[in-house]
């Protein structure tokens, strides 16, 4: 049974305020890279100001795996622009370009009906069941630019790798503090 | 501090921030760009024009487009999508936008041409309203960029209008 008390030995030797302090360290990085993210939000007045394309339905122009720049402004809607919207019942939003636009006199409200250059057919077919166009609460943002879609893997990499070296630099710059008595 | 790991993870964000920053500067050239695009469309034929079943109008047009886009192309530029969208006022709406074709322009040596076609979309109103309809054939470009911000334009040429009475 002596190897259970050196299990319980090396456990207890370790310090509770090291442990602590690197989990707010986590917890720091995290909270940080999620207040980016929100305040890209704000910014640019879309849920999701970044999306990742995930058909080829805009090819040549947007392939799978670019990612997309959004950006959602009071603007009305206009044909040609490269819009975002969801259909309701479906969780994953759809970019493709409006080509054709209604606008209403009076109140302003629009009927949108959207495309993907590289499809055939108009997007009616996704559409929910008896819905012939989209109205603007469908629509999330206007596509305002592109990234080629290598940086984006690239990034991921760098920004695990950083993160895993600044924990590092934690634990090794603190000096081992005897176990309950001063120095 | 000086292991492979650490100059591996250095060099690795270096090249990451290195690569952002050249793609911003590549979007940022594109601003210096001379642009003078042109384009004429004539309409050669009204090949059908009546009132669908529940009500409302379609028409069925051919055009002529003769296009320059050349100048459009610098070489950041990935392709160049081009429509013509068919724009009009009715007392519901007060704006009608109709894309009638559209083409994807993927380099400059095809920027430039002419052709002759029958309307890709149908061009179908809210209502009736289209007999003797005044519009404007508006042609609209959007540059997408190999990397960067997207930018787009358009002509609008106005004097365009449809008969008085159905086909």
């Amino acid at each position: 049974m002596g190897w259970i008390g050196e299990t319980v030995d090396s456990i207890k030797s370790i310090k509770i305020r090291q442990v602590l302090t690197q989990a707010v360290t986590l917890g720091m990085i995290v909270t940080s890279a999620l207040i980016i993210w929100k305040a890209l939000m704000c910014v640019t007045g879309t849920e999701s100001p970044v999306v990742v394309v995930l058909s080829g339905s805009m090819e040549p122009g947007f392939k799978r795996g670019d990612i997309l720049f959004l950006h959602m402004t009071e603007e009305p809607i206009r044909a040609g622009e490269i819009v975002v919207f969801n259909v309701d019942g479906r969780d994953i939003p759809i970019v493709h370009r409006a080509i054709k636009v209604h606008e209403r006199g009076n109140t302003g409200e629009v009927d949108v009906l959207t495309k993907g250059d590289n499809n055939d057919v108009d997007d009616i077919g996704l559409y929910a069941d008896g819905q012939i166009w989209l109205h603007r609460q469908h629509i999330m943002g206007r596509a305002v630019g592109k990234a080629y879609h290598q940086v984006y893997t690239y990034r991921c990499i760098g920004f695990a790798r950083y993160n895993i070296q600044r924990l590092r630099q934690q634990t090794e710059k603190k000096p081992v503090v005897g176990c309950g008595s001063g120095s | 501090m000086h292991s492979f790991g650490y100059r591996a993870n250095a060099l690795l964000t270096f090249a990451v921030t290195a690569l952002a920053f050249i793609c911003a500067i590549a979007s940022f050239s594109d601003k210096f760009s001379n642009q003078n695009p042109s384009v004429e469309i004539q309409i050669l034929n009204i090949n059908r024009f009546k009132k669908q079943s529940h009500g409302n109008d379609e028409v069925s047009l051919t055009l002529d487009i003769a296009a320059d886009l050349e100048s459009l192309f610098t070489w950041n530029t990935k392709q160049v999508f081009v429509f013509v969208a068919a724009e009009y006022e009715t007392p519901k709406n007060s704006l009608n936008q109709v894309s009638l074709w559209d083409a994807i322009i993927p380099a400059k040596e095809h920027a430039k041409f002419r052709i002759q076609v029958s309307n890709k979309y149908r061009f179908i109103d809210q209502g009736h309203n289209l007999r003797g309809k005044d519009f404007n054939l508006t042609l609209h470009w959007h540059v997408m960029p190999k990397t960067g911000k997207m930018f787009a334009d358009k002509i609008v040429m106005s004097g365009y209008s449809l008969p008085d009475a159905y086909r």
